[in-house]
This record gives structure tokens, sequence and C-alpha cells, in this order.
């Protein structure tokens, strides 16, 4: 049975969730704020929520691309995405775009918390992800300067305890 | 030369059955003693009995000097840990260490961990360049070879040996003699618990037992040239 | 350089078998996490009652008959609403006996929102005879409102100083309460006259729909009562509900009688909580007690060879509990601080979820909440392993060893 990729599974969860938790789970304000000439724009959270969505997607298509790729330099790369996506999804509905300012509305209350949790668990996830590639770059480092060594050795001293 | 090792009229008693009848041994340091006997000769016995690893129910076990047979379990570790190096025939290493944190863990246990000194057991025993080796990749030679290094990393004053080429085919079984011809050499004091007149033949000296008794003692015909 | 410790070993023992020390850490991680969310929202209910019990300063609330209901959840949970009420009912009570003091209340829900606000309650209080909010309101401005000014619960929008839109007319912010875990932190005050002025000249004012009875000049919505000391509140609201409930047409909320549902509420909820929890953390030591027991029985032959090069009982029993320990800690410091996280960013929809008052408990307590529930957690896998520690010890080093794996 292949290995699992936790990291690359819960990059896909969060994603997902990063992308519809202010559409489903914590719905974001659907008023509009009247413009001056008389029309009508969506308020702030409407845009972090869209914010989101894309960001969501670029972390679900770099955890399904990390179960596909093996090679350690190369998720190493891809775990950048998602670390940055992650940080970005934090950071959007608290600073970058932002939600409606009172503390009672949905959007404070459910849809920011929880982008900026869901945002911090892709950073982490991201984080372990490349921790993980980069010390399997070590050790196939590591691995092949002991197999260079254990064959000079080998060949040197191979009989030194047959000689004793 | 003194004695390193004294058994005084020792026995063994299990409810009805006597495994070891009333044997006396010495053993002298730098000897080298080979125990042999069949299956249930009490050999085994013998062993955990010198190897502080059991308390002889009559009789007294002198071991460097120090009479163990009446000490408590925590003093019968202690002793094991300091003064003997034991080695088995079915290796006994610790799957998920490497070779030198194998003998490692031996150092610990005693006093400190030292990974130089632990990896010059290993270059005395050929295992060197296979330090950073899990136990699953050496041969059973290699890993005999390991058990020798761990229990000799702590300098102890008595090698005890309970079959150890008994899993080993016969090239390494040579390679292990060689060993602990050059330990013997170097003067230490060893004992072989075996039912090989192969490897009794190494030994200074041969203690045979039979039904927990020790009925002769006798050099061995052949003897191994260093 | 190669360093070997104890707890290296006990490290490669738990990384070797990543599934099983995920679930066993997990466990625990699910205890601390239950534990500390359950007593936090507790804490927090506990002290939205007893605010609640200090800040409510009358004894009976007396509305429109059907009101009962409505009132309640404005004090309790914010929601707006507005009803209306006769104010001479407020004259008739003023020479009761049992009665020591009586003022009115004008309740209004705005209905339209400015951008990115709800619709509040407004509430209109008379300076003259005001006993339950003018207290606390005291605290923040000791000076009569000005004609276009108000004071704001604790979660409306905007600074003191700032302006806020009610019915299409600006009003500066005075003051701000602190917060009270009660509807009063999402309502605006302002004097009673003022309020019912503005009501009457928005455009609420002609479809007003007052009852034929009610002067559109003096209606208010609820009259409070604060009973003289030692009156038995029953027979007052009796005596007061027989005389005037017809007249009037009234319906009223004894205090503590709410307040009282809300203490049995937070009873049933602890009580759950802390049930619960003991469940889970029965559940953590039976789990861990088994596996750790299967764990000695798995490396029998491991923990022979280590005594026989040497280590003690004690060293064995030291490892053993170390890795529990370890095991637990992981999951206790994960648990307490995803709760503690958790708690702290949803606290406003938690408080909103739960309908009842509630006011988060400050960083201190938060800190030593979170400290006994990991050390708790913390405790969990070494007192689980208590038996197979007590196994280990009755393990004959060489007869464990020679056992086949």
């Amino acid at each position: 049975m292949k290995k699992i990729s936790w990291g690359a599974f819960f990059l896909v969860v969060l994603g997902t969730a990063i992308a519809l938790a202010p559409y489903f789970l914590f719905p974001v304000c659907q008023a509009s704020v009247p413009t001056a000439s008389g029309g009508a724009v969506p308020m702030k959270c409407f845009w972090t929520a869209r914010a989101a969505l894309g960001d969501g997607g670029v972390i679900v298509f770099s955890g399904l691309l990390l179960f596909f790729v093996k090679a350690p330099g190369v998720r190493l790369g891809i775990a950048l995405a998602p670390l940055l996506a992650g940080a970005l999804v934090a950071a959007t509905p608290q600073w970058l775009i932002g939600v409606c300012p009172g503390e009672m509305m949905a959007c404070r209350m459910g849809t920011l918390p929880a982008l900026t949790l869901l945002g911090g668990g892709a950073v982490i996830t991201a984080v372990c992800v490349a921790a993980g590639a980069g010390k399997s770059m070590t050790n196939s480092a590591q691995s092949a300067s002991l197999q260079a060594e254990a064959r000079f050795r080998a060949g040197k001293d191979r009989g030194a305890g047959e000689r004793a | 030369m003194k004695n390193i090792l004294e058994l005084n009229s020792v026995s063994m008693i299990y409810g009805p059955v006597k495994a070891l009848h009333d044997v006396t041994l010495n053993v002298r340091e730098g000897e080298w003693v080979a125990i042999m006997g069949s299956s249930g000769s009490g050999k085994t016995t013998m062993m955990n009995i010198v190897g502080c690893m059991n308390k002889a129910t009559h009789g007294t076990v002198f071991l460097d000097g120090e009479k163990i047979s009446r000490l408590n379990a925590k003093d019968l570790t202690a002793i094991r840990r300091d003064k003997i190096g034991l080695i088995f025939q079915q290796f006994h290493v610790i799957s998920y260490l490497t070779a030198v944190e194998n003998v490692m863990i031996a150092q610990y246990y005693h006093s400190m961990a030292d990974e130089q000194e632990a990896l010059e057991a290993l270059e005395r025993v050929g295992l060197g360049h296979r330090a950073r080796h899990l136990p699953r990749q050496l041969s059973g030679g290699e890993q005999q070879r390991l058990c020798i290094a761990r229990a000799l990393i702590n300098h102890p004053k008595l090698i005890l040996a309970d079959e150890p080429t008994g899993n080993l085919d016969e090239a390494n079984q040579e390679i292990v003699m060689d060993i602990f011809h050059q330990l013997h050499g170097q003067g230490s004091t060893i004992v072989v618990v075996t039912h090989s007149p192969d490897v009794a033949s190494h030994a200074q000296r041969v203690v045979r037992l039979e039904f927990g008794r020790m009925v002769r003692e006798e050099q061995p015909v052949e003897r191994h040239v260093a | 350089m190669t360093r070997l410790t104890q707890f290296d070993v006990i490290r490669r023992n738990l990384s070797r078998k990543p599934f099983r020390t995920g679930i066993l850490a997990a466990i625990v991680f699910l205890f601390s996490f239950t534990l500390y969310c359950g007593t936090v929202i507790s804490q927090g209910l506990g002290a939205g009652t007893r605010m609640m019990s200090e800040r409510l300063g009358a004894d009976v609330l007396f509305v429109p008959y059907g009101y009962d209901g409505k009132i309640q959840n404005s004090l309790l949970r914010g929601e707006p609403s507005s009803f209306y009420l006769d104010s001479r009912f407020a004259d008739d009570l003023r020479g009761e006996k049992g009665v020591d003091k009586v003022t009115s209340q004008l309740f209004i829900a705005t209905l339209r929102a400015a951008c990115c606000t709800l619709p509040v309650q407004l509430i209109g209080i008379d300076p003259r005879t005001d006993f339950v909010v003018r207290p606390w309101m005291a605290a923040v401005i000791d000076r009569p409102l000005g004609e276009s000014e108000v004071v704001v619960g604790h979660k409306i929008i905007g600074r003191v100083g700032e302006t806020i839109q009610l019915f299409n007319r600006e009003f500066i912010i005075a003051a701000r309460l602190d917060s009270t875990g009660m509807g009063f932190d999402t309502s605006v005050f302002m004097d009673l006259d003022r309020a019912r002025r503005l009501l009457l000249l928005s455009d609420l004012g002609p479809h007003l729909n007052l009852p034929d009875q009610l002067d559109r000049n003096t209606f208010v919505s609820s009259t409070l009562v604060k009973a003289s000391p030692l009156v038995d509140i029953k027979e007052l609201v009796n005596a007061l509900s027989q005389k005037y409930a017809v007249k009037y047409n009234l319906d009223f909320v004894v205090v503590a009688g709410m307040i009282s549902d809300i203490a049995s509420a937070l009873h049933m909820f602890s009580g759950f909580v802390y049930i619960f929890s003991g469940i889970v953390w029965a559940l953590a030591l039976v789990v861990i007690a088994l596996v750790f027991s299967a764990i000695v029985r798995e490396r029998r032959k491991e923990f022979g060879v280590l005594r026989v090069i040497g280590a003690s009982r004690a060293a064995l029993a030291q490892l053993v509990i170390t890795e529990a320990l370890l095991l637990s800690s992981a999951g206790a410091l994960l648990g307490t601080g995803t709760a503690g996280l958790i708690m702290r960013l949803f606290s406003a929809y938690i408080s909103v979820a739960l309908q009842l008052p509630s006011i988060s408990p400050g960083t201190a307590s938060l800190l030593f909440t979170g400290g006994g529930v990991f050390l708790l957690g913390l405790l969990t896998g070494p007192l689980a392993c208590l038996p197979a520690v007590r196994k280990l010890g009755r393990i004959d080093a060489y007869i464990a060893m020679r056992e086949e794996a």
C-alpha cells in the first residue's frame, strides 16, 4: 500500500474549506454599499470571500500536485504556493481587504476567525510538507555519501575482521 | 593470577527439579573456559547465575572478589552492567537503533554514551564501515560482531558468551572465534557456554556438565593457533 | 555527532508507530479540547449571569400583553423590538404599597441598516427616575446627555466623539458602556422624550400602530419596578396584576425568575460539560492503559535486552512513563492551544449561538484555566500507563529476551 501523503490530504481539505466557508459555513453579508451615483457595490466581506475562493483553489491545486509528485526538491517548491496562499487567506480579512466593522456582523463573528484559522492551518501544513521534503533531500544526500564511503571502506577493510 | 569467577557448591532448585547440583568452578583472570553440555545439562542455568540474571538456591558465587550470590536484583543489574559483557546466540540487538547506537546504549546505562569510543569498538570487530546501518541491514555475522562490540564497550572483567556461533555459518563462525582469540590474547577472561565441540576446542579448558552436575574438566584436543 | 539519550530512544519508538502515537495523542487532545472549551464557556456564562443580576436593578418588568418574550430576547440576546405601553401605569404604581422605585423605558428597533451595521435597539430612559441604566452609565459619563447625544453599548460601532445615524438623523456618541454580555451591548441609550420625538418624526411616525388608549406624546414600552425591602415579589406581582393587568393590558417578567432560569441552564450546561469531559478522560485512561499494556507485551524482548545490558527496572519504568508523558503532553498542548485559539477567535460567535448572557473571561483567567487543563491532560498518559509499568517490573529479563519476537 502506498504511503499516504498526509500533508497533501490536509492541504486539499483546508483549501476546500477556505474556498467554501465564506459561502456556506460562515456566509458573508449580502447587503450592498450605496454609491454617490446612486448605485450599489458589494461590501468588503464580499470581496474577501472572492479572494478566499481563489486562494483556496491554489491550495487545493497544490495539494493535488503533492499527491503525485514524489521528488523532494519539487515538493519543496510546490509547498511554497500553499504557504503563501495560506498567509494571504489569513491576512485578507484582517488587513488586505477586511470585513464589516460591526462586532455582531456575521462576517466579523464567523468568516474572519474561520479564515484566520484555516489560513494558519494551511501555512503550518505547508511548512510541515516543506520540512519533510527538506529532510528527504538531506537524507538522500547523506545516504549517497554513506554508500560511497561504505563501498570505499568495504573494499579497503573487508578483510579487517576476517584477518583479525 | 587471581580468580575472576568462583562458584562454590552452587545448586539451583526449581521445585522438584535440581537444575544444578553442587557445582564448584574457578576461572582465573585471563583464562578462556568453555562449559559444555547437551540440552538440559544445566549450562544455561549456570550461565544465568554467572551472568547475574538469576540467583543460586545454594552455594556462593564470587565475581571479581565480590560475593554476588545474595545480592538483590538491583545490585545484580549493576554488577552485570559494570563487570560482565554478555554475548548471546540470538544477537539481541535493538532493531530501531543503528549499530553505533546499539553500542552506545550499553554505554548510556553504564556511564555516558560516547560516540567516538563506540565507533572504535566497532572498528575493532571490523564493523566501522557499518556504524550507521540498522541491524536489519547487517548480516548474521555482522550482528554477532555488533553484539561483541556492545559487550566489550564497558571493559568488562568477564566476557560471557552463550552459543555465540549457534546461528552463524562456518565462515562467520571463524570470524567470531578469531575475534575471541584476539580478545583472549589481549588478556580478556572468557567463558563460553556451548554444546559444540568445535567451539569448545578453542578454549584453554573445557568443563562438562551432565544433568546439572560437573562431570569432568579437560584440556581440548585441538587448539586454535592465533 | 550522534547523541544518544533515553529521550532519543523514546522519540524513535514513538515515530516508529506514527498511527498509534497519533491516536493516543488525539485522545488526550480531545479531552483537553473539550474540557477547556466547556470550562471557558461555563465561566463566560457564569460571568454573564452575575453581570445580569447586578445590572438589572429592577425586580419586575411590566410590558404589553404577549411581549414578555420580546423584552427577554432584547435584554438577553439584543434582538431589537418595539412595543408600546401606557405611561399612566407608572404614575399609578408610584403610590402602591410595596413599590420602592418605578421607571419607564421606550424600546425602539431601528429598521434601516446603514452600511455595515445591523438594526440596533434604541432604548429611551427617563433621566429623572431611571435606576437601572443610570447607575452604570454614571461610570462612563457624569453629566446629562445633550440634545444630540447618545450613550452606546459596548458592541456598537463608532468611537466616543464620532456620530451614529438613527432614523436619518446624526447623533454624537457621548460615551460607551462596558461590556455586559447582555442585549445592552448592542443598544443605544438616549433621553426617553427625545427617543419618542425621534420615532414620531421619522418615517415610521405616521404609520405607528399605537393602541387607541395611548397618548402619542407620552407612551412608553415597559415599566420597571423595584420592590421595597423584604417585600415578597410574587405577592407584589400578583397584587399589581390583579389591579392593573386588564386596565393596561399587561404582561410581566420577574427578573429573579429570569435569572434563575438562566442559572439553571448554566448549571445544566456546566454539568454536561464536566460529565462529558469526565467520560472522555476515562476513555483516554482506559485506551492508553490498554495500548501501553500491549506495548510492554510487544517489547518484552527489547526490554529484556535492555535489562541484560544494564538498565535497571527503574530506568525501564522511566522509559515507559516518559513515553506516555510525551504522548499526553503533545495531545494536551495541542488540545489546549487549539481550544484557546478557537475560543479567542470565535468568542462573539459562541456568545450569540448560546443565546445567553456571556462575558469572555479575562486573559489571566484563560491562562489559568489553560494551565490547569494542560496539567490534567499531561498527567493522563503517565497515570494510565502505571499498570503497564507494574507489569514491566515483573518481566524476567533473560526469559523475555529469549522469547521469539
